[in-house]
């Protein structure tokens, strides 16, 4: 149970919030039907009550002139259209301002609130009320008269803890007699005997037979807030129809006969800090399993192989678990897109939609905190360098709406995160014009594609030919790729001029513990994450060549450059004669890891190097092994780009 | 809220709030009246509220009382109380004040 309820309220008015914005930019494209404004409705309600309950009155009384407004729609006598999907989207806007208020931001605009209160009345109060109450199909019509009158039989078994959250069966039932006519019958056969009664747990139930004209949304309405944990069956009385003939079909809304049992899924709320410190005890698990594993092998201890491997599997399967317990679905950041898609496309003059796929695709979820703001940037590169204007595209015979496409996916241990557009793709020779022209390239240099489009990760580099408030002052290619290499993934670029581009990210799917390959070189141990291992190969001395400075190898007729670890790190003396090259994929080119020796695979909890190292471009972290020794785990990209700078002779940028 | 027990009849006299803080110790006392006294009643005429908490601990120890073989009975009680187990669906226990009629129309 959360320690503060008022933080459970702000964490859930997020969520609502999030909610809300999805189903009124469903409005705007006319994708939501009557469902949607259900939502909407019941999502505005939601924080109006909790709101007051928790005292934020002022957040209370605005959330509640809206919810008047979707009253209306929901009844049909306000028009579904785009000023209400405005305004909707504006209210979302400003309660979050009275959220961060109530959380000690700065005060909110009052001005901004009339202005909005003042559109929200024109809506309520305007032609589409008297155009929709004309046209109001027979069965609405015949719904405001005393003859269309249901009754209902309604039983509710609270939840054993509602009396001690503050929930008032009192007050519910009399809001619940409100509706219309009420029998009620409370029932107190659960109650034990008075010694063993727990008075803090409700025993009660009911048994209630309402007969209202209220739908059974309403009737719902009622217990919104005690619904959690509580058994409630809403269900017409058999014979009890309308008396009205209903000539017209049945409500959109929800249908009559479709009372049940209410049930809700068991989850529990706990602070992320918690499940980060459940994964570090899990971590300290795993490393201190590794060296009992190598103490007994030591001893050669035959009664301690039994519960060592026992061990070894139960730690397995907690690591397993635990990590899977913070897996979140990308889902829930794509959601955020939508809203950024559409405002800025307005802002642009421009029309774009924006299709998703592979929500469900799970990955880490401190990866996931991590990854909005670089697809954020990625996203806004599209619409504003990327997708033309609508009279651009139908020039070229493109549709007229740009799309913006965001598809996640699970490819062998990674997620794959792709951002794909429509638009006018990379112009290559415009991107060497400005490379040469910030001389960060000859003239005369030749390049692959690939490389070519890489430079745009440099720092400073935009092709923009204008400063946007959206982009293009060149700061955000580099920084998306850095964030990338800090999450352990990779980026790449794909273009086709005039047609679109497409930028991937590959990312791991957790960051906590990984599968590594242990190596040695000289007195030291690392870590290769196995996630880019592609193969182990001997490599005798004499096998090894050297050509314009960079270290060669045949793999399989395959000429493949290697780094030497010892030369890396500038250790003293020779490595043995024959040694191992571990292969290594790299930004879709293999490389290869010269090493003295290759120990086997481990499972490597990952403790951050500390803020003094953190800038250590080819250590990413680190790790204790089972005798107690730290291995370092290679920053694959990172070395290769160390190693390529060695190779080019360019002012040396120091590993450490 | 307070207890006063009145020696000659045994009445049991419940002052004050009866509410879900109040409960337990409401809880307490009723277990050892209706335990103690042959014909447990209780006096609720300064009472000044109840809530859903305490009614069903009023309505547990009629339940331990039938259990005894004994009935347990309210002599007075204000309209608040009888409000509030209306608005329940619900009696007091052998209350004298209100009748299942008064119930419904109180609703």
């Amino acid at each position: 149970m959360p320690s503060n309820p008022v933080e459970t309220f702000f964490q859930e008015a997020d969520e609502l919030l999030a909610q809300i914005e999805t189903s009124a930019l469903a409005m705007h494209e006319s994708t939501g039907g009557a469902e949607t404004i259900n939502d909407v409705f019941r999502a505005f309600h939601t924080i109006k009550g909790s709101g007051a309950m928790f005292g934020f009155d002022e957040l209370a009384a605005f959330t509640h002139q809206i919810e008047s407004l979707l009253d209306q729609a929901r009844n049909g006598s306000v028009a579904l259209s785009a000023e209400l999907a405005d305004i909707v989207l504006a209210a979302s806007d400003h309660i979050k301002l009275l959220l961060q208020s109530a959380q000690g931001g700065g005060a909110v605009d009052g001005s901004a609130q009339l202005a909005l209160l003042a559109r929200v009345s024109q809506l309520s109060a305007g032609p589409g009320v008297q155009a929709a109450s004309t046209t109001a199909p027979p069965a609405q019509a015949a719904a405001s008269d005393q003859a269309a009158l249901q009754t209902w039989r309604i039983e509710f078994h609270p939840a054993p803890w509602m009396l001690s959250r503050g929930g008032n069966p009192v007050l519910l039932l009399r809001d619940l007699a409100k509706l219309g006519d009420c029998e009620i019958q409370g029932h107190t056969d659960r109650l034990p005997p008075l010694a063993e009664l727990r008075t803090e747990v409700c025993y009660l139930w009911w048994r209630i037979r309402l007969t209202t004209a209220s739908d059974l949304a309403s009737i719902r309405d009622v217990f919104l807030f005690v619904e959690d944990g509580s058994e409630l069956r809403i269900q017409p009385e058999a014979g009890g129809e309308r008396k009205a003939a209903p000539e017209a079909p049945a409500p959109e809304k929800e249908p009559q006969s479709s009372g049940g049992v209410v049930q809700r899924e068991a989850t529990v709320r706990v602070p992320a800090e918690r499940l980060d410190r459940l994964v570090n005890l899990v971590g300290e698990l795993v490393m201190n399993q590794s060296r009992l594993a190598t103490a007994a092998a030591r001893f050669h201890a035959a009664e301690l192989a039994a519960p060592v491997e026992e061990i070894d599997r139960l730690v397995a399967e907690l690591r397993d678990d635990v990590l899977q317990i913070r897996m979140m679905p990308i889902g829930m950041i794509f959601g955020r897109f939508r809203r950024l898609v559409h405002d800025l496309s307005r802002q642009l003059g421009k029309q774009i939609e924006l299709v998703t796929e592979g929500e469900e695709t799970e990955l880490d979820k401190s990866i996931l905190d991590q990854l909005s703001e670089p697809l954020v940037h990625l996203i806004r590169n599209s619409i504003d360098h990327g997708i033309e204007t609508p009279a651009e595209r139908i020039a070229k015979g493109k549709p007229e709406k740009g799309a913006i496409r965001l598809i996640a996916s699970h490819r062998g241990s990674d997620v794959v995160v792709r951002v794909e557009d429509d638009g006018a793709g990379l112009d290559r020779n415009v991107i060497r014009a400005k490379a040469v022209a910030k001389q960060i390239l000859a003239p005369d240099t030749n390049l692959s594609d690939k490389e070519l489009l890489n430079l745009i990760l440099l720092p400073g580099f935009s092709t923009s030919e204008t400063v946007t408030s959206v982009s293009g002052r060149g700061v955000g290619m580099d920084v998306v790729k850095r964030q990338i290499d800090l999450l352990r993934g990779s980026l790449s670029i794909a273009s086709e001029p005039g047609h679109g581009a497409c930028v991937s990210l590959t990312l791991p799917l957790t960051l906590a513990i990984i599968d590594g390959l242990l190596v040695e070189a000289g007195e030291s141990q690392y870590i290769i994450p196995m996630a880019v291992v592609t193969e182990n190969v001997e490599l005798p001395r004499a096998e090894r060549a050297r050509n314009n400075g960079r270290n060669l190898v045949a793999v399989r007729g395959e000429l493949l450059s290697y780094i030497d670890l010892r030369e890396c790190f500038a250790m003293e003396g020779q490595g043995p004669a024959i040694a191992k090259i571990v292969l290594v994929g790299c930004e879709d080119r293999r490389v290869g890891l010269v090493v003295d020796r290759v120990l086997g695979t481990h499972q490597t909890v990952i403790q951050s190097l500390g803020r003094f190292f953190r800038n250590i471009e080819v250590i990413s972290g680190s790790t204790v092994m089972g005798d107690g020794r730290v291995a370092l785990i290679l920053d694959i990209p990172g070395v290769v780009r160390f190693a390529d700078r060695l190779c080019r002779n360019l002012a040396p940028a120091s590993a450490a | 809220m307070t207890f006063t027990t009145d020696e000659p009849t045994g009445i049991l006299k419940i002052s004050g709030t009866l509410d879900i803080d109040s409960a337990n110790e409401l809880r307490e006392t009723l277990l050892d009246h209706v335990a103690s006294q042959p014909e447990p009643q209780l006096d609720l005429s300064t009472a000044e509220a109840c809530d859903a908490a305490a009614l069903q601990v009023l309505f547990a120890a009629e339940k331990d009382a039938a259990t005894l073989g004994k009935r347990l009975q309210i002599q007075s009680a204000p309209p608040c109380l009888a409000q509030t187990a209306a608005a329940l669906g619900m009696v007091l226990p052998c209350s004298l004040q209100t009748p299942r009629e008064e119930h419904f129309d109180a609703i």
